[in-house]
């Protein structure tokens, strides 16, 4: 079969609609199909759609969420009905201004709000000391529950040392 | 060219290579799609600085204005993983800085201003991570990163915020196929958090029996959980991959070998191949050379058909535009110039 557009190459791409009862084909080679709207699928996954779906599953009423929905980012002017329409944050600040939202979602899609991974090394050891003291914290209390007492006495000294070093 | 196509590293025989790509954003400036022509510059421009300050980096990376070559070449790096068809959408504003030896590519103006992503042979998801970790650090030294204390990286999409690591394998598993536990298998990975793909990505479809597996989450866990667990799985997975191997070779050696005759015949002797057949057929020699049942034929000459077969590189190497067919007939020379 032909593309119906320009006759040249083999039809690809096919699309049948029925509208009315009605019914239509269409048959289009690719080139032609790119030039189509709506006939070649956006092939990146609509996660989009998803995400903006999730944050309707909460609790507020639809008043209060259409004045928040309007509030717009100080440094990037993006609001929060544009990221529930596209599923994009329009920058950092974005962040901080629509925490109490955002926070939610991430834990619906992540399942977690708290970064344990990397941290920048210019971003002051004082929250690196503070990660590290919680590490440590964790692992006391995963000895002690484990019964290994040798352990648990090597990482209570070191979490003693590293409190002390920091007065 | 990419050194994974020389298919040696570590379990070559079922992963063809690993990947770590770490999104980053930079503080105080809108993300990328918020930017006008002059703001993406000026994000090209910051990298570039971080680049050129550390002399080892500037040595062998080596900056590509999307906007400044053919599609067609573009598009012969996205068919060879270097980088994202994202990229190549936002080629007005888009940069890539390409390390020489094809293992290091750091996008800009992607989806994030930052995405920089390492490709190896073999299982090597720790080194893969190793040297994103450390180019990281580097970039770091000049440029302020959105980071926030409980949230991590900050991105585009809350999908990668925390780490903004996605690490990959992509692996070849016929005989879970064969065996029909390929399903089960695949399954099981969704529910222990890992994204199963065909090879081009979000939303394709399974070719050639090859398949990627990713991790899912991004924040809560720390990049090297994340790597342990994938590589971990990884195992798991080559492992039962060679258990149906040897249950095939077990039970039914001479269908098996009758299989990948046959479609080695087909490679070298057809006319006109489609990719979707040559994928098809791809895959059962490959499974051949893994068994030991065609000699002469290397890992590395099936992966440079493999690439080399692609719509765009196939232009490429003929040097000129062809038709849907006109391509199948060129891609059939091309591998029986590969196989001779």
């Amino acid at each position: 079969m032909l593309c119906d557009r320009c006759g040249k190459n083999p039809a690809v791409v096919h699309r049948i609609t029925t509208i009315n009862g009605k019914k239509k084909e269409v048959h289009l080679c690719k080139e032609c199909a790119v030039q189509e709207k709506g006939m070649l699928i956006d092939d990146a996954f609509p996660i989009n759609a998803l995400l903006s779906s999730l944050l309707d599953m909460g609790t507020e009423t639809p008043i209060k969420v259409e004045k928040l929905e309007t509030v717009k980012c100080s440094q990037c002017g993006q609001s929060f009905g544009d990221f529930k329409k596209t599923g994009k944050l329009g920058c950092d600040k974005c962040y901080a201004q629509f925490k109490d939202r955002l926070l939610p979602l991430l834990k619906r899609v992540q399942g977690n709000t708290r970064h344990s991974g990397k941290l920048p090394k210019r971003i002051g050891d004082g929250l690196r000391t503070r990660r590290e003291l919680e590490r440590l914290q964790e692992e006391l209390e995963r000895a002690v529950k484990a019964e290994e007492y040798e352990k648990a006495v090597v990482l209570r000294d070191r979490i003693k040392s590293i409190k002390e070093g920091n007065k | 060219m990419m050194d994974w196509i020389n298919g040696d590293g570590p379990d070559t025989d079922i992963v063809l290579s690993s990947r770590v790509r770490l999104a980053r954003n930079i503080k105080g400036i809108p993300f990328p799609h918020r930017l006008d022509g002059q703001g993406s510059a000026k994000v090209v421009d910051m990298v570039k600085e971080a680049i050129d300050r550390n002399p080892v980096l500037a040595k062998d990376f080596k900056l590509t204005v999307l906007k400044d070559i053919p599609r067609l070449e573009a598009m012969v790096y996205v068919e060879n993983h270097l980088i994202s068809p994202a990229l190549v959408q936002r080629g007005e504003t888009s940069a890539v800085f390409l390390r020489k030896d094809s293992r290091v590519s750091i996008m800009v103006n992607e989806e994030d201003h930052i995405r920089m992503q390492v490709l190896m042979p073999g299982l090597q998801l720790e080194e893969c991570w190793d040297l994103a970790n450390k180019i990281d650090d580097v970039l770091e030294e000049t440029i302020d990163y959105a980071f926030d204390e409980n949230m991590g990286y900050l991105t585009v999409c809350p999908t990668n915020t925390g780490t903004g690591m996605r690490a990959s394998v992509m692996v070849h598993l016929p005989a879970l196929v064969l065996t029909g536990q390929f399903n089960r298998v695949s399954q099981a990975l969704g529910q222990l958090g890992l994204a199963v793909r065909g090879i081009y990505g979000e939303g394709t479809e399974i070719v050639g029996n090859l398949v990627q597996i990713s991790n899912q989450l991004t924040l809560g866990k720390s990049e090297e959980h994340i790597i342990e667990g994938l590589k971990g799985m990884t195992r798991e997975i080559i492992n039962k991959e060679k258990q149906a191997r040897d249950a095939l070779m077990a039970s039914n050696r001479m269908a098996l070998e009758d299989k990948v005759g046959r479609s080695y015949g087909l490679l070298t002797g057809a006319r006109v191949i489609s990719s979707r057949e040559l994928m098809d057929l791809l895959s059962d020699v490959r499974l051949g050379v893994d068994l030991k049942f065609l000699d002469g034929v290397t890992r590395k000459a099936l992966n440079e058909i493999m690439l080399a077969s692609q719509p765009a590189s196939l232009q490429k190497i003929a040097g000129k535009q062809l038709s849907d067919t006109e391509r199948d007939v060129f891609r059939s020379e091309f591998i029986r110039n590969k196989l001779k």
